[in-house]
Order: C-alpha cells, then sequence, then structure tokens
C-alpha cells in the first residue's frame, strides 16, 4: 500500500519499467501570484518542531529583564547563544504547570508536551503536540509520524524515558541518535541516488508482513490490537518512504555528518558538532518536505549525562549542576549550571541557524517554521514547575510576530502548545486534561 | 538510569505525600503498587467477556472486591530475546540497533508487554533483518546450516517447502499453516525467479518471516479449555515459546518443538521434564543472566560516570568487569555450586581479575586472570551489597549516595516502595544558614533532613540502610574515614542493629521478606507484568517450593514454569474475586 506523494510531485518518468512520479523542491514559481499559497491554492504548511532539553532553567538567568517586542526587551543571559536569531523568538514567561507535580522530571514535561499529567511509569496519557500536529499536516509526507532524533541517550531517573514524541500512552516515538543513520536514510529519498530495483522487492515482503499482521489482529484483545495497528502504521509509513525513493524528488544531496563532522563524537554523546549534523539533516528533510514535522531532544528530562564539551567534567549535569551536588561548592554548581543551559541553548543556535540558512519559498526555513522549545521542570534545585522555560522560534510563515518577550505570571504553560496546535489549524477547540485544560490561546504571540 | 526516579539526593528529601504515604512496614507491598496505572485489564472490554465466576463467598467472611484479570497479551522480543534469536537462526551476524526497551515496573520484559512499537522501529527492523540475512546468506556453507535443504534450482519446490516450513517452525515456535507456508514460497518463488537465483528468493522469504509479527512478538494467547473453568490452557507450542525465552532468554530448541508437536506441554509433568532437561543445558546460564541484568539494571552500567579527576580507576575495563563479576557469582551459585541462592546475599567469594582485586584490596596475581577469590576472613564487605557493581552503580560522580544504595536494597531485594521525590524541596545538603560547616560525614549531613517530617517518611526507608556501605566509596573501595571523619555504619533493619555493611548483609540474608520478593520478581520477569493481587497465593505457593529445596534458584524456575499460572491465563476481563472456587485449580 502507498500514500500520496508531496503535492509538489509534478514529473513523470519511468523506473524498471513502472510509471513514477518525480517530486520537486519548493519554488517559488508554483506558487499563486501573491506567493502566499500553492497555484492550485492550497495553504503553504509551515513546519514544527519540538526542541527538548533536560534538567531545567533558572528563572533568575532565562527570563528576560524587559518585556515587549522589538528593542522593547532584550536576551536574558540563558538566551544569548540565541542573539542573532532574537527577531525569531518569542519568549513565554511566568507560565505555570498546573498538573499537580505527582513526579519531578516526568509531571512537568508531560503537561508542556500533552497537556495532561504523566503516568506513574514514565509513560504520558495523551499524545504530544508534535503528533497532535503531525495529524494535521504530515500525512502526505515520508515520514508521516515526523522525524525524531536526539542527542544524549542517557536516561534520567525514569522520567519519560527517552521520548518527547508520544502517539498516545504505550506509543512513544523513540529518538534517532545517529546522523550516520539519519543521512543514509535522506540520501536515498533525495534523488540524488539511483533507485535500486530491489526496493520493489522490499515493497513487497511488507505486504506479506502487513497481511500476517492483519491476519492476527482477529486473534487480539483490544489493546494488542491497538499496538499492532501502530506496527501496521509502521509498514505502511516505510512503504510510503520506498514509494518516495522509487520516485525521489531532485532536493540535491544532504551533508554527510561523516565528512562534516568526523569528530562529532559517538551517537548518544552530546556535542555542538553532533547538534550540527542533524541539524542539517532536519534542515534539508524540512526544506525537501520529507517531514513537516520533527522532534529534537538535547537531552531527555533529568538527563544524567554530563556536558564535558561546555567544560563541566565527567560528572551528571543533573546531579552535579541540575540539583547542584557539586562537590566543588554551591556556587560552582550553580555556575555550572547557568553554563550548562546556555550551552543546550547553542544546540538549538545550530538548529536555527540552518533553519535561517535554507531558503524556502519566498524567505527561509526559520520563516516557515515553528520551534517550540521547553524542558522537564522550571528551576531544578528544587523542581519548580512555575516560570517554565517556554520559548518558541520561528515565524510559521508570518502567522507568529516573533522578537516578543511575553509575562504571564501564573498563567497556565498548556496555552502555549495549544497556541502552536491553532495556528496549524486544528479545530479542537480545548487542549490538554484537568488541572492542564486551556481552551484560550496566547493572542500576543500573533502578528 | 530508569530505576524508578531515583536521582539520588533528589530522593534524598522526597517524600511524596508526606510520611504517612510511605512504606514503612514489613509487609511489602512489593511493586505491586508501582504499576496500579498501567496493570489494569489489558484485553477487551469486560463487558464484552462473560466473567468465569462471579465474586461470592461462602464461608461468611467480607468479599473481596472482584478483580478484572487481564488476558495473555502479546510481548515484543526484548533486544536481548532478538538478538539471540537471530543468532540462533542465523550463526553469529553483526546486528543493527533495533528500537530500545522500554523499562516499565522496573523490567524490559514488562514494557515488552505494553509499549507499541515506532513507525522508525519498524524501518529498523527491516534494515536489521535485511541486513543480518544478507551476511549469512553470502556464505553457502553457512545456508546449509540455516536451512535444512538447500535447493539448486527453482523448480525444486519440495526442497524449498521443507527449507522454509523447518525454518518457519523454528523462528515463528510453530508450525506455518499451509497458506502461510504458500504466502512465504511466494515470496522465494518470486524473487528467484527475478534474479534467477533461488537462495537469494529464499533470503527474502526469511526476511519477511523474520519481519512477521509471529516472530517480532510471543504470541503466546492459550485455547479455551473447557476441562478447565474456561481458562485458558497455553497451547504445547505456546508453552515451548514460554520455557524457551524464560528459562534460555531466546528460542526453543528442535527437541523442545518435537515435545510440542508430539503434545507433551499441556501438563505440569510434561513442562517439569523439558524445564528440567533445559536448565541443565548451557543456555540456562544466558537465561539467568538477563533475568540478573534486568533485575539488578545492569543496562545502566554503561551510562554511569565517576568524576574522572577523583576516580581515573573507572575505567571500561573496570565496569565491564564488575558486571562479569556480579554474573559469576550468580552462576556459581546457582549452577556451579549450585547453593543457597541467598548465600550472594552474604558471602564473600568474589571473582576479580588484577583490576578489580585492587578495588577489593587483594593482591595481584600473574598472569593476570579472572579468578575466584575469597575476601580475608573478617573482612566486613559480604554479599551483594560489597559488590563493586552494586555500590558503584548505586553512587553518585563524586561522592557515594546513602539513599541510592539504600532503595536499591529497599527495592531489589526487600521489594519496597520508594515514591519519587516531592517537588519544591531544595536538594542541595549544604546548610545555606551556615557559612562553613567544616568537613560533614555524609550521615551527618542527612541528619538534619532525616529529622523534617517531609522527608523523613521515605527517607527512613532508604538512607539507614545505604549509610551502612559508607565504608565504601563511589566505585567500591574501602575507606576507614569520610573527608579525615570516623564513619558510623550501624543502624537497624527491622528492629535488628547492625554495626556495619557486613552485617546489614547478614541480616538481609535471614530477612524474611526476601524469598518472597525473589519471587515476586522472577514472577514479574516472567510474566511481563506485576503479579495481582490474586496472584499472592500462588507467589507464596511458589515461595514454599523454593525454601522446601533449600532456595536453590533453578529449583525456583523449575517450580514457577511448572505452576498452573505458568500454564494457563484467563480470557481477559473475566471478573474473579480471590479464593473462589474454579478460579485456580
Amino acid at each position: 500500500m502507498s500514500r500520496p506523494l508531496p503535492r509538489r510531485t509534478v514529473l513523470r518518468g519511468m523506473l524498471a519499467g513502472v510509471a513514477v512520479a518525480v517530486p520537486l523542491p519548493r519554488l517559488a514559481a508554483m506558487l499563486d501570484g501573491n506567493g502566499t499559497a500553492w497555484a492550485d491554492q492550497t495553504p503553504l504548511l509551515p513546519r514544527y518542531l519540538t526542541w527538548f532539553f533536560g534538567n531545567g532553567a533558572d528563572p533568575t538567568q532565562w527570563v528576560p529583564q524587559a518585556v515587549g517586542h522589538g528593542a522593547e526587551w532584550s536576551l536574558s543571559p540563558s538566551l544569548m547563544p540565541l542573539a542573532e536569531f532574537k527577531p525569531w523568538l518569542s519568549v513565554l514567561s511566568g507560565y505555570e504547570v498546573k498538573i499537580p507535580a505527582l513526579y519531578a522530571h516526568k509531571s512537568a514535561p508531560a503537561a508542556v508536551l500533552t497537556g495532561a499529567q504523566a503516568a506513574m511509569n514514565g509513560d504520558v496519557t495523551a499524545p504530544s503536540i508534535d503528533q497532535k500536529i503531525a495529524a494535521l499536516i504530515n500525512k502526505d509526507t515520508a515520514f508521516p509520524s515526523g522525524v525524531h532524533v536526539g542527542i544524549s541517550n542517557v536516561t534520567g531517573a525514569g522520567a519519560l524515558d527517552f521520548n518527547i514524541s508520544f502517539n498516545g500512552p504505550n506509543a512513544p516515538n523513540p529518538p534517532n541518535y545517529s546522523p550516520a543513520d539519519l543521512f543514509a536514510t535522506l540520501l536515498t529519498l533525495s534523488g540524488a541516488q539511483e533507485p535500486d530495483p530491489s526496493l520493489f522487492r522490499r515493497k513487497n515482503i511488507l505486504d506479506v508482513v502487513a497481511e500476517e499482521a492483519k491476519a492476527l489482529q482477529h486473534q487480539l484483545g483490544a489493546e494488542d490490537r491497538v499496538r499492532l495497528d501502530r506496527h501496521l502504521e509502521g509498514i505502511a509509513e516505510l512503504q510510503t518512504q520506498i514509494d518516495a525513493t522509487i520516485t525521489a524528488a531532485d532536493c540535491g544531496t544532504p551533508i554527510d555528518p561523516d565528512v562534516a563532522y568526523p569528530n562529532r563524537g559517538e551517537d548518544g554523546s552530546i556535542s555542538l558538532d553532533r547538534c550540527r549534523a542533524f541539524a542539517d539533516l532536519l534542515a534539508f528533510a524540512c526544506a525537501c518536505e520529507l517531514t513537516r514535522v520533527a522532534s529534537f531532544v538535547f537531552s531527555c528530562a533529568a538527563c544524567h549525562a554530563p556536558y564535558t564539551e561546555a567544560g563541566l567534567g565527567n560528572v551528571t549535569f543533573h546531579e552535579d549542576f541540575g540539583h547542584r551536588l557539586s562537590p566543588m561548592g554551591i556556587d560552582y554548581a550553580t555556575g555550572g549550571f547557568h553554563t550548562g543551559v546556555a550551552y543546550a541553548m547553542s544546540g538549538l543556535a545550530e538548529l536555527l541557524k540552518r533553519f535561517r540558512d535554507t531558503p524556502d519559498v519566498t524567505g527561509n526555513l526559520l520563516d516557515n517554521a515553528v520551534i517550540y522549545t521547553t524542558s522537564c521542570v522550571g528551576q531544578p534545585w528544587d523542581h519548580r514547575m512555575d516560570d517554565f522555560p517556554l520559548l518558541v522560534a520561528g515565524k510559521a510563515g508570518g502567522l507568529l510576530r516573533g522578537d516578543l518577550h511575553h509575562r504571564a505570571p501564573g498563567d497556565n504553560a498548556s496555552k502555549v502548545p495549544f497556541s502552536l496546535l491553532k495556528l496549524f489549524g486544528s479545530p479542537e477547540t480545548s487542549f490538554g486534561a484537568a488541572e492542564g485544560l486551556v481552551s484560550e490561546t496566547i493572542p500576543e504571540l500573533l502578528a | 538510569m530508569r530505576r524508578g526516579d531515583s536521582q539520588p539526593l533528589g530522593v534524598l528529601l522526597a517524600a511524596l505525600l508526606g510520611a504517612s504515604a510511605c512504606y514503612q512496614g514489613d509487609s511489602a507491598n512489593a511493586d505491586g503498587s508501582a504499576g496500579t496505572t498501567t496493570a489494569a485489564a489489558t484485553g477487551d472490554d469486560p463487558g464484552t467477556t462473560a466473567p468465569t465466576t462471579t465474586a461470592s463467598d461462602s464461608d461468611g467472611d467480607e468479599p473481596d472486591a472482584p478483580q478484572t484479570v487481564p488476558g495473555p497479551t502479546l510481548r515484543r522480543l526484548t533486544a536481548s530475546e532478538f538478538a539471540h534469536a537471530m543468532q540462533d537462526l542465523l550463526g553469529p551476524v553483526d546486528l543493527g540497533t533495533v528500537e530500545a526497551d522500554s523499562l516499565q515496573d522496573g523490567f524490559f520484559a514488562v514494557g515488552a508487554a505494553r509499549v507499541a512499537l515506532s513507525p522508525a522501529g519498524v524501518a529498523k527492523y527491516e534494515q536489521a533483518i535485511g541486513d543480518a540475512t544478507a551476511q549469512a546468506f553470502a556464505d553457502p556453507a553457512r545456508v546449509a546450516q540455516i536451512l535444512r535443504c538447500v535447493p539448486t534450482q527453482l523448480a525444486d519446490t519440495a526442497c524449498m517447502r521443507d527449507a522454509l516450513a523447518t525454518f518457519g517452525r523454528r523462528a515463528w515456535r510453530r508450525p506455518l499453516t499451509g497458506v502461510e507456508l504458500e504466502r512465504y514460497l511466494g515470496v522465494a518463488a518470486a524473487v528467484g525467479t527475478e534474479t534467477g537465483d533461488v537462495v537469494v528468493g529464499l533470503r527474502h522469504a526469511v526476511w519477511a518471516l523474520l519481519q512477521a509479527p509471529h516472530f517480532l512478538y510471543r504470541v503466546e494467547l492459550g485455547l479455551p479449555s473447557p476441562d478447565d473453568d474456561g481458562r485458558l490452557r497455553f497451547t504445547s507450542y505456546e508453552m515451548a515459546s514460554r520455557l524457551a525465552f524464560t528459562l534460555w532468554n531466546t528460542l526453543p530448541d528442535e527437541a523442545l518443538l518435537d515435545a510440542a508437536e508430539a503434545d507433551l506441554l499441556v501438563d505440569g509433568p510434561g513442562v517439569g521434564e523439558q524445564a528440567a532437561r533445559m536448565l541443565a543445558d548451557p543456555r540456562a546460564r544466558q537465561g539467568v543472566h538477563n533475568f540478573i541484568a534486568e533485575l539488578y539494571g545492569l543496562w545502566a552500567l554503561g551510562e554511569k560516570v565517576k568524576d574522572d579527576t577523583l576516580f581515573p580507576q573507572w575505567t571500561p575495563t573496570l565496569k565491564a568487569v564488575m558486571r562479569d563479576e556480579l554474573l559469576a557469582r550468580v552462576e556459581d551459585v546457582v549452577f556451579d555450586q549450585p547453593a543457597d541462592f541467598f548465600s550472594l546475599y552474604d558471602g564473600q567469594k568474589v571473582f576479580v581479575n588484577n583490576e578489580l582485586a585492587a578495588v577489593y584490596g587483594l593482591d595481584p596475581v600473574e598472569p593476570d586472570v579472572f579468578r575466584a577469590a575469597m575476601l580475608p576472613e573478617g573482612s566486613p564487605r559480604r554479599g551483594l551489597i560489597g559488590s563493586a557493581l552494586v555500590l558503584a552503580m548505586n553512587s553518585l560522580p563524586a561522592r557515594t549516595s546513602a539513599t541510592e544504595r539504600g532503595q536499591f536494597i529497599a527495592e531489589s531485594l526487600l521489594c519496597r516502595t520508594v515514591p519519587p521525590p516531592p517537588p519544591n524541596v531544595d536538594t542541595n545538603l549544604d546548610d545555606p544558614d551556615v557559612e562553613d560547616p567544616g568537613p560533614q560525614t555524609l550521615r551527618e549531613k542527612l541528619e538534619p533532613h532525616r529529622a523534617d517530617p517531609s522527608c523523613s517518611g521515605c527517607h527512613n526507608i532508604t538512607d539507614p540502610l545505604g549509610l551502612a556501605l559508607e565504608h565504601f566509596d563511589t566505585i567500591g573501595r574501602w575507606r576507614d574515614t569520610d573527608q579525615g571523619l570516623t564513619i558510623d555504619a550501624s543502624g537497624e533493619l527491622d528492629g535488628k542493629y547492625f554495626a556495619d555493611g557486613g552485617e546489614l548483609a547478614l541480616l538481609l540474608r535471614e530477612h524474611p521478606v526476601v524469598a518472597n520478593c525473589l519471587v515476586r520478581k522472577l514472577y514479574t520477569y516472567a510474566g511481563g507484568r506485576l503479579p495481582l493481587p490474586r496472584e499472592t497465593d500462588t507467589i507464596a505457593e511458589v515461595e514454599d517450593e523454593l525454601a522446601l529445596a533449600g532456595n536453590r534458584f533453578d529449583k525456583l524456575l523449575l517450580a514457577l514454569v511448572t505452576h498452573d499460572d505458568f500454564r494457563f491465563a484467563h480470557p481477559a476481563g473475566t471478573v474473579v474475586g480471590e479464593d473462589i472456587e474454579g478460579d485456580k485449580p
């Protein structure tokens, strides 16, 4: 089975005797006269990413001093690595996670990602914002459930395991930690290589596997049927990618991380080169509309990895700095924590740079993106959930105002993901559950 | 780490729901409470399934509340099961990564029964299996080992049929139906015709067979058994699968499948005969390794960092030998002696190379080999809690953690629940009101916080146990003092005094809860879910068998896999009460 290819499918050709469609990249010439929609009047779709860093931020360093727009506000110390992207930033401060803090490093990230409480075992109870948006805008791409990458593969004391993207309870989208692996996948989809005739065999095999799975469905209980349905979705998604490979777009060639960043460190280790490698690949995938939705885990909730490259030694950032337990004393620990948060923002800056430098239709990819950045806790040493780190980068194709610090002390943090969901045209009138439930957006965000 | 929310000093000051919410008694609720959010029925809506029984109690006591019992569920092969199965089928192959296991209720085995594979995970399987089959089929000699018959031409359909039928039976742990066999023969014929190579065709059929849910998931669903009160009885083939994954952490062998084919695995004696054979097989060590690795969270060792300026001894080779040592201790007690499993808890036999010997204060030998050794008589280092691995795994990068070490003892050995830390509690141990308190032992640092009623409830579970190990530093070496100060390692376990970690180890071995806890952990691992309250009797029966067998772990495995609750399941949504006639045999 196959899914429809992206709408930029315009050329047709023959491969191994089979008619194929050859998609092209987004070109201004394919737009309507105003450059705001495709020629057939379908709207341009912004891209959505969740960017997550573990262990929170210190509000005294994170929150900019002044509120307002443009010259009215300046970046805070933690956000200084993002200085050159200030026109695209919307800092939302004062917001509070209203979900009861039952589980440190679990309740809060679950709330800002799904609007609902975490399950005790570290699972979520509702789908995450990226998956809700994927359902709206990504079904016709090669990765309907999005592309999900991660820098650190060190766990975080239970928390939400490695994951920030959830199709629902017990249905995570674990991150891919290997830029080389993602490069290889994107290369086959880029049109830079001749399609391999064996692709048809793989597709046929997947048909057989799907047939087998469907036959098994009848014997299963309700929850297992849901699990196997998800497996079947995965089979269909893989077949979509094979179709897209056969009919690959001419998007150029993605940057090979082994050539560009040979010293980036092992898969799962933290380095800015690894951030750069994934930034290159995500910018490529989004520009080529191989996906419009992605997630990027710099470090998972309560991540126990060291920030060695930031000069913070080979100790766990979570404990020595997040909880300020360094034997070097509390002042060193506090300073190190601030260094670490700025380091994480340097990782985000690499993504914003690639997006800003990638042309997209009439502007650049950052103009047409929404990058929702958040964490697992407010200030980590006491697991606070007020004044939560919430940052949106990008202008969503002109829908977002940008260059904004909006402060709303005590307001519900769920309003941020709900506002983003509405940007993508969701008909839903509310978001979240229980104390996390909201039905209002943040109008100040909009242009 | 993912074992609970065990960030060390975050837990330290934690009292999630106040002191009263924390377990402090002896009748541990074990790990049962930890999974209540997801341990509910996993099958169809109860309303659609006729209850097996109705709740009533004829002896006049207060009737137990009816419980909805989960039905059997699919379990995705864990990464370890997958790797072993692939090696069994294809021989040594380099396996690409597959989607990571999910840890739930302390076990990957539980996550495997709950969590769905992501779309990216499906692609990873396709690639890993494709690459592995390509490697294996590149060597004609290897192909002859993988397939019982290797055809030379496409017309040799009998040989192709035999090859796929026998391979399929092994991979799927049951014979393929006629329709299924035709499906895979179709793949082999189509690709064989296209490529002109029948073996390439068979390789693609094998690739397909190994992507099928019947390989990637444990499909053990049972069949209604009218003679057994409507319960579901696992078929002989399903029992072969259950036995093999539980005892060997891999697929059944041909002998086990032959026993299944002869339908010999539908009663306790038949299962017992095969299980006894399997426990004598070297693969049983692989099975016990995997249980121990999950039980003690050995997967986390790889990501455990130590401050390399303070502990340059913390090398990859030291970590590896620590892991090897723990498994060697278990093998020694379970297989080589074999002896009382709980001798692990207080024993002084260790296994070292020279690098680990230095941690234990033992002399090096030449040539340097991995060897058994005895700790000196009178050594306060005893048992699991004195092993370098347990001490180092449950410590911070730069200092020890009484809370983490205590949590290991409380959760892993005593099945006590330590709730996660609450919010809004500063986890820093330094007293901000005191400018320079001077050096303090960890006990001294902890005392004020343990006096805080909002913290003491939970920390009284962990800290007194962990402080017993303060004579061992963050990588497990003996130390006389902490920052030059005298260490007080004494404490109490359930009213019994101990002077140090060695005495605590002795108390743990004799503790009345450890056997029940071990059985509960094994039951959770083998069943892929936490025991239900109604299975308390089962746990107790298996525990009795363990005691009768002198606490031999191999006998425990035998008792578990021959128990009715391992051979039967209830239809999803069945409502049962405890002690109801017909509910259990």
